[in-house]
């Protein structure tokens, strides 16, 4: 067994694998073999390097730039359209910038006649009879703002819903559990907050409420979900709804617990 | 249907696609940031039709193809062998920049075949499938990374020298 074949027999070598014969050949290879003793130990730095690296965030001007694209993509206002037609133009684009240039041009324009539909020159569309879309491309954008914190505050928590919701709300309070944290999650393409409890006695026990502002949401009472897993052990799942908002309790505990604990602390 | 929307997995990919954008673009952060804009919401259609299996390893094979797309016939072209690095005290003390500007001395077709089996730990088939290339290409390919690791160890040495 050469070193190409043993190298590629090994990869990626962090994988487990049975000790079959071409797998133990190449092993006793590596093991003898200077160069690819090396070439793994190069291969352990460069991934403990990479693994460090790795956790860097993107910065948050990018990510902005994503998930502004990305809600106008979902809302329909995205400039895919004008983006094939340049690519055809363009086959070596080495250099994106005036892709990206184009793309923030139609950004721009989808941007003003959205202003312009407010501003007067058209008839002017009330909230109330928009689609929501609209408000798509912002809620997804703060996504990438502050989107976690952990804190038993519950006034803390309030502020943050405000913030990131514009809800005014306090988190439940649940008998036997304590507030831990919020944060911001994306359900079905809607943001929501997230709220965490954990049991007073085990920290390990984990309750979540979901809020999801959810404009056509029709007032309902508590009650267990369909879709939660028969498994033992597995979640259970609580729905209900409010005017405005979409809401569940999700949690190990038995599904009879869950639903006084809903019934017991609904928002209204 | 999915379980999760494709904003969630762009939340969950973003940081690794961008960091890959930037190994592949030479430590070009305009270009990353194209390169993955693009990739991206073109994904959003893609995802919304149908089943992706593994989403990670999808949008990293999708951001590859985007990118060796773009290069064209200059993929497996080298692009230059000298490069400044910029400070970096020691290998161990990194930053991605560094290490992606590093990349700036290979062919874009080894960079990608790096970033997909050196550093997000694709087998030699499913890179070698996603490249175009047979298995003896990719090792040829692979061959590159001594040349990246030099290059980092270079710019380490000569930061060493300068300080």
């Amino acid at each position: 067994m050469d070193c190409h074949e043993a190298r590629a027999t090994l990869w990626p070598p962090e994988r487990l694998r049975l000790a079959e014969p071409d797998v133990v050949r190449a092993r006793a290879h590596v093991q003898a073999c200077a160069a690819c003793s090396e070439y793994f130990d190069q291969d352990r730095c460069l991934l403990e390097v990479y693994d460090r690296l790795r956790r860097t965030r993107a910065p948050r001007r990018v990510r902005e730039r994503v998930f502004d694209a990305l809600a106008r993509e979902r809302a329909g206002l995205g400039s895919g359209g004008v983006e094939v037609a340049m690519r055809s133009d363009v086959r070596r684009v080495r250099d994106w910038r005036p892709v990206r240039i184009a793309a923030m041009l139609v950004v721009a324009a989808a941007g003003f006649w959205g202003l312009s539909r407010v501003s007067g020159d058209l008839p002017r569309a009330s909230l109330a009879a928009t689609t929501g879309d609209e408000f798509v491309e912002d809620y997804v954008r703060r996504a990438v703002g502050e989107d976690n914190i952990d804190t038993s505050d519950p006034a803390v928590v309030a502020r943050f819903l405000v913030r990131e919701l514009g809800l005014q709300l306090r988190p439940l309070q649940l008998g036997g559990l304590r507030l831990a944290g919020a944060e911001i999650c994306l359900v079905d393409g809607r943001r929501g907050a997230m709220i965490r409890y954990v049991a007073a006695d085990d920290e390990q026990t984990v309750v979540s409420h979901y809020i999801i502002p959810s404009d056509g949401a029709r007032p309902r009472r508590p009650m267990l979900s369909k879709a939660a897993p028969g498994e033992p052990g597995g979640p259970s799942v609580v729905t209900w709804a409010t005017p405005s908002v979409e809401q569940a309790l999700v949690g190990e505990l038995p599904a009879d617990a869950l639903l006084l604990l809903a019934r017991n602390a609904s928002l209204d | 249907m999915s379980p999760f929307t494709f904003e969630e997995l762009a939340s969950r990919e973003v940081d690794t696609l961008y960091q890959g954008a930037l190994f592949m673009n030479g430590g070009d952060e305009d270009a990353a940031e194209g390169l993955l804009l693009w990739t991206l919401t073109h994904a959003f259609h893609a995802f919304r039709r149908g089943s992706v299996g593994d989403p990670g390893r999808w949008l990293e094979a999708r951001l590859v193809r985007e990118f060796l797309q773009a290069a064209g016939d200059d993929a497996a072209e080298p692009v230059h062998e000298d490069v400044e690095l910029g400070p970096v005290d020691a290998v161990a003390e990194l930053a991605m920049a560094s290490l992606a500007r590093a990349a700036a001395v290979l062919p874009y077709r080894a960079r990608a075949a790096l970033w997909l089996v050196v550093f997000r730990r694709w087998s030699y088939a499913d890179a070698a499938r996603e490249l175009g290339l047979d298995i003896e290409g990719l090792k040829d390919v692979l061959r590159y990374r001594d040349l990246l690791v030099r290059t980092v160890i270079r710019g380490a040495t000569r930061n060493g020298t300068d300080a």
